[in-house]
């Protein structure tokens, strides 16, 4: 009975510190692996890098002006360099003139898109100008064929994660209509 | 003929035992998602794995844990089935001993550790993490002043429940053991 009672104490002593133990000694040589192991480092780097690489893919690819309703639909192809799929649900930035600062309007998704892993989408979005806009334009950027617009407040919201971001993303060269 | 005491309610706590830790390396008991798919916390005491953006890895530290708590439950349901098929002889009560505890203690050190970590995420990060249900999870990068918000869920997931029955039954055939005594 005291000789099962001891080796069964003994038993739960050595199951909870041999795994621990043998963790420790494989990863003797580098301690800090034991809680952050180095594919943890490698998968956020890879993961960062892939983010910046779909961000970076972004392109227009089309546009369409409807001058009564002071509308231009912008769309954009993108690719999903990231292992998941990806919903864009909801993009929001006001747009400035990149010369002066002057606000132009507004861009808002006009669906949202799911972007399978490996894969490219296109995104089309809808950019509202005002009154003061076009006289802006009409002023400023007479006889000139394209304008440089910033993106700025911008907030997007990806598979349920909203960013609000002060960065602003600069667009050159976009065609103004005739 | 008197046919032989069985203590039925270690055998099934002992049965139960083995089958969760079996059903516990493929489906957590807890699981934390944020994002749509983004970053993924699946939690055991037999299994934690991380998910971020499709990336699965485990950190050696608590897959050690981890090793531990299977090897322990795996000893605990193996001792409480011979206990309970042989309840009265001289070594039972030791073997009970051993085996009823450690399925509570897994459900119970689970579900502190889950709140601890919940508390702290709140408390000392500021992040509200839920330990159960949904929420938005709000992140300011003050130098930037970026903001990220994210909606967060938690879940108990059928073997958590799996393992109170475990150590309901484990308790219930210490209890018997008594009954069995007189």
């Amino acid at each position: 009975m005291q000789v099962l009672s001891a080796v069964l104490t003994l038993l739960n002593i050595l199951l909870i510190v041999g795994p621990i133990a043998g963790v420790i000694v494989i990863h003797s040589s580098n301690p800090i692996e034991i809680v952050i192991p180095e594919e943890v480092q490698e998968a956020t780097q890879e993961s960062m890098e892939s983010i910046e690489s779909t961000f970076e893919s972004l392109e227009l690819v089309d546009y369409k002006y409807d001058l009564d309703a002071r509308m231009l639909t912008l769309t954009f192809s993108i690719t999903n360099y990231l292992d998941i799929d990806i919903t864009l649900n909801a993009l929001e930035t006001d747009v400035q003139c990149a010369r002066d600062g002057y606000p132009l309007g507004h861009i808002s998704l006009n669906n949202k898109v799911t972007i399978d892993s490996g894969r490219s989408a296109y995104i089309s979005s809808s950019f509202k100008w005002s009154v003061q806009a076009e006289e802006h334009v009409k002023m400023v950027h007479a006889g000139e064929t394209g304008i440089d617009i910033d993106f700025v407040n911008i907030t997007f919201d990806v598979n349920g994660i909203v960013v609000q971001t002060p960065e602003h993303v600069t667009l050159t060269n976009i065609p103004l209509p005739g | 003929m008197k046919a032989r005491a069985v203590n039925w309610f270690g055998l099934a706590g002992g049965i139960v035992t083995i089958l969760l830790i079996i059903v516990s390396i493929n489906t957590p008991w807890w699981r934390l998602t944020i994002g749509n798919g983004v970053f993924r916390v699946d939690a055991s005491p037999i299994n934690i794995n991380l998910n971020l953006i499709g990336n699965v890895f485990t950190i050696p530290l608590i897959w050690a844990f981890n090793l531990a708590s299977i090897l322990l439950l795996a000893a605990s349901g193996v001792a409480l089935m011979v206990y309970s098929l042989y309840p009265s002889k001289s070594y039972s009560k030791s073997l009970l001993s051993f085996g009823y505890k450690k399925p509570f203690y897994a459900v119970v050190l689970f579900t502190v550790a889950l709140a601890a970590l919940t508390f702290i995420a709140k408390s000392i990060l500021s992040v509200d993490l839920p330990f159960y249900g949904s929420s938005s999870v709000k992140i300011s990068f003050g130098g930037q002043e970026a903001n990220i918000e994210m909606l967060t869920f938690a879940e108990f997931v059928w073997p958590f429940w799996l393992g109170i029955v475990a150590a309901g039954l484990c308790i219930a055939a210490r209890l018997y053991h008594r009954k069995l005594e007189t």
